[in-house]
């Protein structure tokens, strides 16, 4: 078997000097895969990203033990702009586009550790294919645009720097199901067209199961479960606490009880 | 969109109709304006001493005012452009434009510059060299005194450039005491050949003649014909304005380094997250903002009397003028010190002799520092955060 392009090892995050968000957590990303992490808002699951990303530190928030290392590196210590250098693109949960910037400066900007000039115009057009209708509102404000266009242009925004590895933070967030899907096709299109491995963060656990490789369900700061997106659907504490889904045949009172049990491990 | 849409008329309405307006216009549009301003002012120069009276008057405070706008415009823009990127109100934007006056008479006095052979173009080199030498400078207070200081409520640091700006003051009492430096490089300059023949442009006096015979224009003074001279000091302000004015312009909306700073500005961490060196921004901020104090400084040095420590003075202006355009607007500075400038001058033109005729107890009233508090007074309980001031874009 061959070494992840990613490999999160026990870490441990505190924010503050106080807080323990992250209680050794270890995962695993393969080249050219989409893996998802799951959990229930709160579990740690930005962190995880942040603290691969390098962005902890403007939160006040460390990796206090354990290690990230990416292509056989060790890269906790690395700033966040030398760890974008590295290939590594973070699009930060809530979209967080450049409100008063235009489309395409927002698209120049996420191109920013591109040292020609004529990568960076070439990159853009391939934006351009993946999101038209980032085309036709290139000159518009983008804080003007819908919340759709808005998580388009913040993956846009990722495919500039051509990283290797693209952390997505709830890319589904505040979208209708129907913008949900495309941006997930789009999502899946990138992966496999451009060969970037995307590291995607749900709370939308269908639709993200949909197009993952691999898919952890985060807890409390730990990793809880884990496995392909078949093993998971056939979970049935993963059927009915994140896709929404219930097991008929039980009797009542009893899947009362269990369910009472269950949802305090899961949610607690 | 911006919810603009209001039923029946109110200031308040008026004034978000206007900020929709003007937030919607590009930065080439604001740059047409000012260039359209700037013609005007010139040509009516051109044609005005021939008009008697009133208009000629209004057009001359009109274009005194724009020329004293458009140094609180330069001197606005730094404070703004720190303001946007680190949050800091720089108390030392004062003393960075005292400086670049003190480069300029080092430039001129010392080193007697000069450019294409002509002595009294000596101002373009040593505006060149108060532009680099200022920038550099910049570069030095952000690496030694604000980087360390990251992190630290935004208070200290702003107590940290009022430490500066002392340093500063006492720094240049030391090395230059306090006596105006003074530089008379125009007396020699292009104006003798070439503009001696161009009409002044608003004459105080309106006594103006055309030679028939060499075309060019006198005036009586004291008896005695002279040939009377355009006051080209203040087109110049205005050009050399536009030009760093459109350089800034050209330098955010184009360049890779310019729009990180916009970025930076607009999310610090969002710019991180895509490799930006928030660092390096601010140093470049730092850089600019001391480059364009350093011109203004300059400027103000070279149409008022040299160099001299009452120079910050002039910075201090520049605090309405951000506080009316809105502290984190670039096109806030610029429109809020035209309008300032403008103020000022109509002021010390209509207000002033009004009071002084009427009131004897008024015989010597200035309200050239008063009218723009005034106006900014009114401005600010309709629009609180300035004219364009306002950090969040609302869709609904
Ligand atoms: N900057 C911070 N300072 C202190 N605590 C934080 C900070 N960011 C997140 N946390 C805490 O860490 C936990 C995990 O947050 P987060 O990683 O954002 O979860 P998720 O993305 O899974 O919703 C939460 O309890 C949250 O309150
Ligand atoms: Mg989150």
């Amino acid at each position: 078997m061959t070494d992840p392009l990613l490999s999160l090892n026990n870490i441990e995050v505190i924010y503050n000097r106080v807080i323990l968000v992250l209680k050794g957590l270890s995962i695993k990303v393969d080249e050219g895969k989409i893996v998802a992490l799951l959990g229930a808002n709160g579990a740690g699951k930005s962190t995880t990203l942040k603290a691969i990303s390098g962005l902890l530190k403007p939160e006040n928030g460390a990796v206090t033990d354990g290690s990230i290392v990416y292509k056989g590196q060790n890269i906790h210590n690395s700033d966040a702009a030398a760890i974008v250098r590295k290939g590594i693109f973070q699009v930060m949960e809530g979209r967080r586009i450049f409100e008063h910037l235009t489309v395409e400066e927002n698209l120049r900007a996420g191109a920013y550790i591109q040292r020609n000039p004529m990568e960076a115009r070439r990159r853009m057009q391939i934006v351009y294919e993946y999101f038209p209708r980032l085309n036709e509102r290139k000159r518009q404000v983008a804080g003007f645009m819908s919340g759709g266009e808005q998580q388009m242009l913040a993956i846009g925004r990722a495919l500039m720097a051509n990283p290797k590895l693209i952390l997505l933070d709830e890319p589904s967030l505040g979208l209708a199901p129907l913008l949900v899907q495309e941006i997930f096709r789009i999502i899946k299109r990138i992966n496999q067209e451009q060969g970037m491995t995307i590291l995607l963060v749900e709370q939308n656990a269908n639709i993200a199961l949909s197009v993952a490789d691999y898919a952890y369900i985060m807890e409390n700061g730990r990793v809880v479960l884990d496995g392909t997106p078949q093993d998971l659907t056939a979970n049935a504490d993963v059927r009915e606490f994140y896709l929404g889904l219930t097991d008929v045949g039980h009797r009542k009172s009893y899947r009362d009880v269990k369910h009472y049990k269950r949802r305090k491990r899961w949610l607690s | 969109m911006l919810n603009t849409r209001e039923k029946s008329f109110s200031l308040q309405g008026f004034l978000d109709n206007l900020q929709a307006y003007f937030a919607a216009k590009s930065w080439r549009w604001y740059l047409t304006l000012f260039g359209i301003l700037a013609v005007m002012a010139y040509i009516l120069n051109w044609f005005v001493p021939q008009a008697q009276d009133n208009p000629a008057a209004f057009v001359r405070y009109t274009y005194n005012g724009i020329a004293e706008g458009a140094i609180l415009a330069l001197v606005s823009v730094g404070l703004v452009l720190i303001y946007k990127a680190t949050d800091v109100i720089n108390f030392a934007h004062g003393e960075f434009m005292m400086l670049g006056a003190y480069i300029a008479y080092e430039m001129l006095v010392e080193f007697k510059v000069s450019f294409l052979g002509i002595d009294g173009l000596g101002l373009v080199p040593a505006l060149i060299a108060a532009a680099v030498i200022m920038g550099l400078l910049g570069i030095l207070v952000e690496r030694l005194i604000l980087r360390p200081l990251v992190g630290e409520p935004v208070i200290s640091v702003i107590m940290v450039t009022i430490g500066l700006s002392s340093i500063i003051h006492a720094g240049v009492g030391l090395q230059w005491g306090t006596d105006a430096k003074t530089w008379q490089v125009r007396d020699t300059a292009l104006a003798d050949g070439i503009l001696a023949q161009v009409p002044e442009v608003f004459p105080e006096d309106s006594e103006i003649r055309q030679d028939l015979e060499t075309g060019a224009y006198e005036r009586e003074i004291e008896g005695s014909r002279r040939p009377v001279r355009f006051q080209y000091d203040k087109v110049y302000i205005v050009l050399i304005v536009s030009v760093v004015i459109l350089a800034l312009i050209f330098f955010f909306k184009y360049s890779k380094q310019g729009i990180a700073m916009r970025a930076t500005a607009d999310d610090q961490q969002a710019s991180l997250s895509m490799g930006i060196s928030v660092k390096r921004i601010f140093a470049i901020t730092w850089s600019i903002a001391a480059m364009t104090a350093g011109i203004a400084g300059l400027i103000v040095a070279d149409t008022g009397g040299g160099a001299k420590t009452d120079i910050p003075g002039v910075g201090l202006r520049a605090f309405p003028v951000i506080i009316l355009g809105g502290l984190d607007s670039i096109a806030g500075a610029i429109v809020g010190g035209l309008m300032i400038g403008l103020l000022e001058q109509y002021a010390v033109g209509y207000i002033d002799p009004l009071l002084q005729e009427n009131f004897a107890s008024l015989a010597s009233a200035s309200t050239k520092n008063v009218v723009p508090y005034l106006v900014l007074v009114v401005i600010l309980m309709f629009k609180p955060y300035g004219l364009f001031g306002q950090k969040r874009i609302e869709r609904v």
